[in-house]
């Protein structure tokens, strides 16, 4: 039997690895993996070496559910999730990019489909063919569904899923107003991060740091974005607040990170409507 | 120097070896003989060691510690003392220079006295004779050094010809024969010359293995004997010439000894340099001769009416070296370069090609063509940078002195290369004088990006801008939701594909890794994405920070593509929304009451319905868009 790594070459192997401790899949010369192989090729044209990555991670999913699951497994699933779906969505954008150039409509309606079907064989990587491009997820539900880990777990990947919402996984701090982007309200993070705050400090400690990772990439971006839904006041009032509800969870990286975000708040616009 | 002199070793820093067993001395592969060495001190006496031509001593001895000594030395000795006549100077002086064919190392210079020159201790080697007097007058030989007399024929300035036949597109007119035989017109032939084309002579190693002398003359004589050499040869160099192809001019020996031809003309006024370009053609090559004594050479040579100026080729089949010669014996394209009088000159072309050592195996020289140019500026680039390092180069006349100016920084500099950075946005023209003449080259500097960049190129938030009929189709169905009291309000519809590139290529770099100095450029964007600091060293740092401002500037979330439907004009995004039931009619006339919710155009599946009766139609991924086709 294969430890599961997950890591992309282009990832964090040592962190995947370490967290990968306990979970198992089948090898990669198994006729589990040739067989999660070929389902996988034909609906994502990708690099094999990526196109392996994802059809691990496949086989890391339906291992888990088979096997008796720990913590460490869990994260192992989490970090690779987090770390497959942007690089799947960048390689997709651009087949997609080139698609769009040609101006073929049909087989960007048969690439669309295949993208669609992919993400069922892959729970926890969220995947939306947009009208620019693949936009991409960490589709945290699914994850809590998928696994028998225990509640606290279970609760803190269920409220993770509230900061990007699936099926679309838009920021949920992210007011769309084009294709690409939008305002930011900042104040849309407080419940999800109150909710986190329920089961925050009992977590497993190898999920929290994964996840304490991603809470502060959310909370910097709501933060720094240049163009605020709400006026200047509202907004720098709605800032302090999240970063007192950070503080109160125990997530002092990001509460640092709203704290250094409303100094910087005069080179924003407020009220504002992104044109793109 | 003489074959009888004697030739000294000295060793110091030990003491030799008194023994005379311990020394030995090898010239050319071959042991000295012992009763020619004589061991003094420290001191090593050779007599009657150096033979004709080359000799490469090797020395191996032993210090009186029984320590090893080496040393290696190389000289060239000669037997013979050449006679040389120089005619048609009058009574000038005439300075005569000789160079070995084989070691462009080894000269000597003379004056005449009555016409006469004489060099003793030649060579039996290829020895490269000019001749020239103050009053402009020019000779050239290639012969072996124990040819015994010599006459070199001064040449004067010839006058200058009517017809100007720079490139024979009038045959060979103009072009003055020794012998109206030796030149004929070759179609031109651009892909010659071996792997190294400019060669500045053979090595000491490469001498080493000069072929012996017996060997090959008996080869030669053999050949000789069966009338192989001259009509190989002859096949070889000569090509039937095809009149629709570029012509060139081919001068080839007849029989041993130099052919020459000349070409006088007048330079137009404002030209700043005349350059001929030509190679050099031997049958001894392919022949099997390279490295022998029958070392064929050639002179090339401009000089000019006024005499202040010449410039001359000459080299020899050996000096040149293997490497120089393609397997047909060419060498690759040459040229020749004389500054003229930006005022009007006239110039004079010489070319001779020798046939050394005996009348097998001919040689040429091919001219292609004799140009005249103006003192020239270019730069290596046409668009540069901010702070990137441009380098303008002077071409043609006096390059070489040339002053620049209008530089930024440097803002000035001499010389035929100029490298200069400018620090912002704008036209550049800088300007190179040289010999009274001036030229200039220009240089684009585009700006760098940045957050200004991204008010430009606007995306449109009207419906006036999307292509038909899908503005009219919008148009209706927007009608149709005032009309129902719904709530609009459009963040996009057209967006320019400058707009679009330039957001690709920031979010690109700026998240994605992309190099910034592979951007494609994009016609009508004048943006350097790679930034250059103050030395012209690529800045990458201040390339992404600049990228990542502009992603900021701009609010995307997600990458833009370079091609979608809002830069066909074929999407909207908006948002919409209603309260309450909203009755709206659709596009067949029928009213159609929604009640579900959300009440918002991004999420109410009965409102996509609505609008695809316009067609205009919902993509369900992307909130706020709406397109001709749902993509």
């Amino acid at each position: 039997m294969l430890v599961v790594v997950l890591a992309l070459s282009s990832g964090a192997p040592g962190r995947a690895l370490e967290a990968a401790q306990g979970a198992v899949a089948p090898e990669e010369s198994s006729p589990q993996y040739a067989q999660a192989r070929s389902e996988l090729a034909p609906l994502l044209p990708i690099h094999s070496e990526q196109l392996s990555a994802v059809t691990r991670y496949r086989l890391a999913i339906l291992s888990s559910r088979a096997a008796t699951q720990n913590d460490p497994a869990l994260c192992a699933i989490v970090i690779s999730a987090i770390e497959l779906t942007p690089l799947l969505a960048e390689q997709l954008s651009q087949i997609q990019g080139r698609l769009l150039e040609q101006g073929d409509t049909q087989a960007l309606d048969t690439f669309t489909a295949k993208i669609q079907k992919a993400t069922t064989l892959l729970p926890g990587i969220g995947l939306v063919v947009g009208t620019e491009g693949v936009r991409s997820y960490v589709d945290y539900r699914q994850l809590a569904q998928l696994f028998r880990a225990g509640p606290v777990s279970r609760d803190l990947l269920q409220t993770m899923g509230e900061f990007s919402p699936a099926p679309l996984g838009w920021p949920v701090y992210l007011e769309p107003q084009t294709d690409l982007g939008g305002c930011s309200r900042p104040t849309a993070l407080l419940d999800p991060v109150r909710r986190l705050g329920q089961s925050w400090q009992r977590g497993p400690a190898c999920l929290k740091e994964v996840l304490e990772g991603e809470i502060v990439k959310s909370v910097s971006a709501a933060t720094t974005s240049s163009c605020m839904c709400s006026t200047r006041t509202e907004t720098s009032d709605g800032m302090h607040k999240l970063a007192a509800v950070l503080k109160t969870v125990g997530l002092a990286k990001a509460e640092a990170v709203t704290n250094s975000n409303v100094e910087h708040l005069p080179e924003r616009r407020f009220e504002c409507k992104a044109g793109n | 120097m003489a074959t009888s002199t004697a030739v000294r070793f000295t060793v110091s820093g030990a003491t030799l070896s008194a023994a005379p067993g311990d020394t030995r001395i090898l010239n050319n592969g071959s042991t000295v003989p012992a009763q020619d060495i004589q061991i003094s001190g420290n001191d090593i006496l050779l007599s009657g060691a150096l033979s004709d031509g080359l000799n490469t001593f090797t020395v191996m001895s032993t210090d009186s510690d029984g320590n090893a000594l080496s040393a290696e030395a190389t000289v060239w000795a000669g037997s013979s003392t050449l006679q040389i006549t120089v005619s048609g100077g009058g009574t000038s002086t005439a300075t005569v220079s000789a160079r070995l064919g084989d070691d462009p190392s080894v000269t000597q210079t003379v004056a005449t006295v009555n016409n006469q020159a004489t060099l003793i201790n030649v060579p039996a080697r290829t020895v490269l004779l000019t001749a020239s007097t103050p009053d402009n007058r020019y000779a050239t030989a290639a012969i072996t050094g124990d040819a015994g007399t010599v006459t070199l024929n001064l040449q004067a300035f010839n006058n200058p010809v009517t017809t100007i036949n720079n490139d024979f597109s009038q045959g060979v007119t103009g072009w003055l024969p020794s012998d109206p035989a030796v030149i004929q017109l070759v179609p031109h032939v651009e892909q010659v010359g071996g792997s190294a084309s400019v060669s500045p002579g053979p090595s000491v190693t490469t001498l080493k293995k000069l072929i012996p002398f017996a060997a090959m003359k008996q080869k030669r004589t053999l050949a000789r004997a069966q009338g192989v050499g001259r009509h190989l040869a002859r096949q070889k160099l000569m090509q039937p010439l095809d009149a629709s192809s570029d012509q060139d001019l081919a001068l080839t020996t007849s029989g041993e000894g130099p052919q020459s031809v000349s070409y006088t003309f007048n330079v137009d006024p404002g030209m700043s340099s005349v350059t001929v370009r030509y190679r050099f053609v031997t049958a001894e090559v392919p022949g099997g001769y390279f490295g022998s004594q029958f070392d064929d050479g050639y002179s090339v040579s401009l000089r000019n009416s006024s005499g202040s100026g010449n410039t001359s080729d000459i080299n020899s089949m050996n000096a040149l070296g293997l490497g120089a010669f393609d397997a047909g014996g060419s060498t690759g394209w040459k040229e020749l370069t004389l500054p003229v009088n930006a005022a009007g000159d006239s110039v004079e072309v010489d070319a001779s090609v020798s046939n050394v050592g005996d009348d097998l195996y001919d040689s040429q020289i091919i001219v292609d063509y004799v140009a005249e140019l103006p003192l020239a500026v270019s730069a290596d680039l046409t668009t540069a940078c901010p702070n990137q390092t441009v380098t303008f180069t002077a071409q043609g006349g006096s390059a070489a002195s040339a002053t620049w100016t209008n530089g930024g920084t440097p803002a000035t500099g001499s010389g035929s290369s100029f490298p200069t950075r400018f620090t912002s946005k704008g036209d550049y023209t800088v300007q190179a004088s040289a010999g009274g003449q001036s030229a200039a080259a220009s240089v684009h500097v585009s700006d760098t990006s940045g957050p200004a960049w991204t008010s430009l190129y606007p995306t449109s938030t009207s419906v006036d801008d999307l292509v038909e009929p899908f503005r009219t189709n919008v148009t209706n169905f927007a009608g149709a939701l005032v009309d129902a009291d719904a709530s609009i309000s459009i963040s996009a519809t057209l967006r320019p594909r400058e707009r679009a590139y330039l957001m690709h290529y920031a979010y690109a770099i700026a998240k994605q890794g992309q190099d910034p100095s592979a951007v494609p450029p994009m016609q009508g964007v004048d943006i350097c994405w790679q930034h250059y600091d103050e030395s012209g060293n690529k800045d990458s740092g201040g390339s992404v920070s600049a990228a990542a401002q502009m992603v900021a500037s701009y609010g995307i979330a997600y990458p833009p593509a370079l091609t979608s439907r809002h830069t066909e004009g074929l999407a909207i995004d908006w948002s919409i929304s209603w309260s309450g039931d909203l009755m709206i009619g659709d596009a067949t006339g029928k009213t159609v009451t929604i009640t579900s919710t959300p009440r918002t155009g991004a999420g109410n599946s009965d409102l996509w319905d609505v609008g695809s009766t316009y067609g205009v139609h919902k993509l369900q991924s992307d909130p706020p868009h709406w397109s001709d086709d749902g993509h």
